[in-house]
């Protein structure tokens, strides 16, 4: 009866040898796949290359097409003279009654509008010179000045005859 | 022996299932790759479209001429009726896509969509990117004034 009774308790034993045995395979498997998914997931490259090179490119040709287009109110300049105008330490022309850094303004946000905020694009647009600091800045979407991946495109117009030059720079954030 | 199978059986699904959904993660991502490809190929394509003689103006880069964007345009469309070399020819460069220039700045407030030249319009079946976009300067050579546009190009397959 005893014998019986031993018999049943070390097949049960090892049973439950097997089934334990059968666990630790199956976590083992799973941990390995965990890991396998999470190393090629953070070796794949970052960055997207193609995407950057797209976003810096609209970015800086947006510049580049913005500075070059004549003013409705003032046709003989372009955007590009007006800005030189408004960066420096006291800005002197005016078209229509509106001071150059009004229209840059007007017309800045509209070309804006007509555009990246149509398209939706996340995106910080500002103009910088040595004498006036940021004078100004359009964001659009919570595009901030330190957010990650975003594309930068700039442009430098001369303040001649001044020693200096103003910045303009929009970064495309998505 | 029972229990060795089931766990042999159970672990063989779980490793199946760990396969199908690694394939179908690895699938979208070649795709998404494949599509950021030719969409940085598409911006190529309409750089060199904004470079063409037949097109930009004269002093600038980056810049077309609004007289030879119209006089492009039409010809084009009249090759294309006639059916004649000059279609092939662009055919050859252009395959099944549409350019569309617009201008953005200033706009002609009571009708803006007067003033858009579609350059070239040869629809495919399927889209094959996004819309690309390429701000370019729109020179009127008439009044020597400059407005900004922008370029859209869509390719289909």
């Amino acid at each position: 009866m005893s014998s019986i009774k031993m018999r049943e308790i070390k097949k049960k034993a090892t049973r439950a040898q097997l089934e334990i045995m059968g666990l630790v395979i199956i976590v083992i498997i799973i941990i390995t796949g965990l890991l396998i998914f999470l190393v090629s997931k953070v070796s794949s490259p970052p960055k997207n290359f193609q995407k950057a090179y797209m976003t810096s490119e609209l970015a800086t040709n947006m510049l580049l097409a913005m500075t070059r287009v004549n003013i409705r109110e003032c046709p003989d300049s372009t955007l590009g003279e007006l800005i030189t105008d408004c960066a420096r330490p006291t800005p002197s022309r005016r078209c229509l009654d509106y001071t150059s850094c009004e229209i840059i303004n007007k017309t800045i946000n509209e070309i804006l509008n007509n555009t990246l905020v149509l398209w939706d694009v996340k995106f910080r647009f500002a103009l910088e010179s040595p004498y006036r600091g940021v004078f100004l800045s359009v964001t659009n979407r919570e595009c901030g000045v330190k957010t990650p991946g975003k594309q930068e495109g700039f442009a430098l117009l001369s303040l001649y005859p001044l020693n200096s030059s103003v910045e303009l720079k929009l970064g495309i954030c998505d | 022996m029972n229990e060795t199978i089931f766990v042999v059986f159970v672990v063989i699904i779980i490793i199946f299932i760990g396969v199908i959904i690694f394939s179908g993660i690895q699938g979208e991502s070649l795709q998404e790759k494949n599509k950021a490809l030719r969409n940085s190929k598409a911006v190529e394509f309409a750089h060199r479209i904004s470079f063409w003689s037949e097109i930009t103006c004269s002093k600038e880069f980056s810049c077309l001429d609004i007289a030879k964007l119209m006089t492009l345009g039409d010809f084009i469309n009249k090759s294309r009726q006639q059916d004649v070399y000059a279609f092939n020819y662009y055919f050859d460069l252009l395959r099944n896509s549409k350019i569309v220039v617009t201008p953005v700045y200033p706009v002609d407030e009571f009708d803006p969509e007067a003033n858009h030249w579609v350059l070239w319009d040869n629809e495919g079946i399927k889209k094959s990117t996004d819309i690309v976009r390429v701000p370019v300067t729109l020179y009127n050579s008439f009044t020597s004034k400059s407005a900004m546009g922008i370029m859209e190009l869509q390719i289909y397959e």
